[in-house]
């Protein structure tokens, strides 16, 4: 027996209807399941063109403003991190995997690799996306706060080129999952149950969670 | 899930801020640091005498001083351990690779072999390397492990001290930025591994990390602009406080500029 198409016109017969609507309805099921993964299939394609889109605005809204501050002496560049920003250098040696007596040096006049002043610019350009764009009130300190559930910060990611994703983290587009999934070690759980708590004495300290 | 393994650093480099000619005496004495020419009570050494710092950062000072004793452990040579058999073994020291010792010998904290000193022994022109902020988490974490067979992970014993290091790193870049004008000249950075502990410049860190110690404590107040409150802060406390650092981290900046003029003035 051979199922009737849904454009083929009904007969008169009843029980033949009745066999007939008995067969079809797997028939319709399939063809409408088809044409409903069809349609998820273009709204898929049409999801990663958004976000391929989207990525590429950050990264070029990012490059402008880098380019922007790359006009600027780093000097001037790590003033602004370090005074306007409140960023370290322990963190702006991380954030640009770099030493610190490297950042002493500039931050003394002493000369700068082009490769490096590239760097510090984009950093500072990262910063304004985060501030300007994306509205973090802090984002220095944003960048130094442990991402929920984990040992790794910002920070951490932004020093193995996760510039990117952390803009979209920050925006809301993508999750901490999505944001974790390249980098390495991340499907480890990593808190441990530890947990950093204020002791009588009034500093911190690490106690087992309850 | 614990971690169950002692961690290690991926480069040898991460362990370490500066070593040599690069540590920085406008960095304050801070754990990890290693210093020649230090004698510890009941403990025999070799002839450079060389020591690691042990006292957590968060108890090493009283005020802008350091406390008048420290904990400290032996530094010595030792076998060469890879960065990958850290996890497996070695447990009772704390390797210390690369560190530019005259013998070229590989050299290890010895976490059995502490000592207490007077604070006084420990000249800043004797500082042969400081410990990043990883290095000192391992170096506690070794510590904790030698000593409970307890395992804590690295990254809650850094966020454990991260407003001492933050502290740290203010005090360092507060130095710099204010002395530096004054006897950058005088004192090239890179000799001062050379200088004698009397030298002035020794005095005029101390006197200007109480003069920022003294800033960083002040009582302030502000008048909030909702309530018409008055309220009392500190430069310190706003510094821990995560909405209200990075204002904190503005005005000392603007307090620096303010203090470097104000000392160019009066040379």
């Amino acid at each position: 027996m051979t199922a009737r198409s849904l454009d083929e016109p009904t007969g008169a017969d009843t029980s033949n209807d009745l066999l007939q609507d008995l067969i079809d309805p797997p028939t319709a099921a399939i063809e409408l399941a088809n044409r409903a993964g069809a349609l998820r299939d273009e709204v898929g394609l049409l999801r990663d063109d958004v976000e391929e889109t989207h990525r590429s605005a950050l990264q070029l809204d990012r490059r402008t403003r880098a380019a922007e501050a790359a006009k600027k002496d780093p000097h001037d560049l790590l003033k602004e991190l370090s005074d306007n920003y409140g960023m370290s250098w322990t963190s702006i040696g991380k954030a640009l995997a770099v030493s610190i007596p490297a950042i002493r040096k500039w931050r003394r006049g002493g000369s700068i690799s082009p490769d490096n002043r590239t760097a510090l610019s984009r950093l500072v350009a990262f910063l304004e996306v985060l501030e300007i764009d994306l509205g973090v009130a802090d984002p220095v300190g944003w960048l130094e706060m442990s991402l929920p559930e984990g040992s790794k910060t910002g920070l951490d990611l932004y020093g193995t080129s996760h510039a990117t994703g952390l803009l979209e983290y920050a925006g809301g587009h993508i999750s901490l999952g999505d944001l974790l999934r390249d980098v390495e070690d991340a499907d480890q759980p990593s808190d441990e149950g530890w947990e950093v708590f204020e002791a009588p004495d009034g500093k911190p300290a690490v106690r087992l969670r309850e | 899930m614990a971690r169950e393994a002692l961690e290690a650093p991926r480069h040898v480099q991460d362990l370490y801020r500066a070593t040599g000619n690069e540590v920085e005496p406008y960095r304050p004495i801070m754990q990890g640091d290693i210093f020649r020419n230090v004698q510890i009570p009941g403990i025999e050494q070799d002839a450079s005498k060389l020591c690691c710092v042990m006292s957590h950062p968060c108890t090493m000072r009283r005020g802008a001083s350091l406390e008048t004793h420290l904990t400290v452990a032996r530094v010595g040579s030792y076998q060469d351990v890879n960065l990958d058999q850290w996890s497996s073994g070695f447990f009772k020291v704390m390797p210390l690779p690369e560190l530019p010792v005259e013998s070229g010998v590989p050299q290890a904290v010895f976490l059995d072999e502490i000592g207490r000193i007077a604070s006084s022994d420990l000249h800043l022109p004797n500082r042969l390397a400081c410990l990043s902020e990883e290095g000192t988490a391992l170096l506690q974490q070794r510590f904790v492990f030698a000593n409970t067979r307890t395992v804590v992970p690295t990254h809650r014993l850094v966020q454990a001290c991260r407003g001492e290091f933050d502290e740290a790193d203010q005090i360092e870049e507060w130095c710099t930025q204010v002395l530096d004008p004054v006897w950058g000249d005088d004192v090239p950075a890179r000799e001062f591994n050379a200088l004698s502990p009397d030298h002035p410049i020794f005095d005029a860190i101390e006197a200007e990390v109480e003069h920022f110690h003294d800033e960083l404590t002040k009582p302030r107040t502000l008048t909030e602009a909702a309530s018409g409150y008055e309220v009392t802060y500190s430069l310190q406390e706003d510094l821990h406080n995560p909405t209200r650092r990075r204002k904190a981290q503005q005005f000392i900046a603007t307090m620096r500029q303010k203090r470097q003029e104000e000392l160019k003035r009066s040379e």
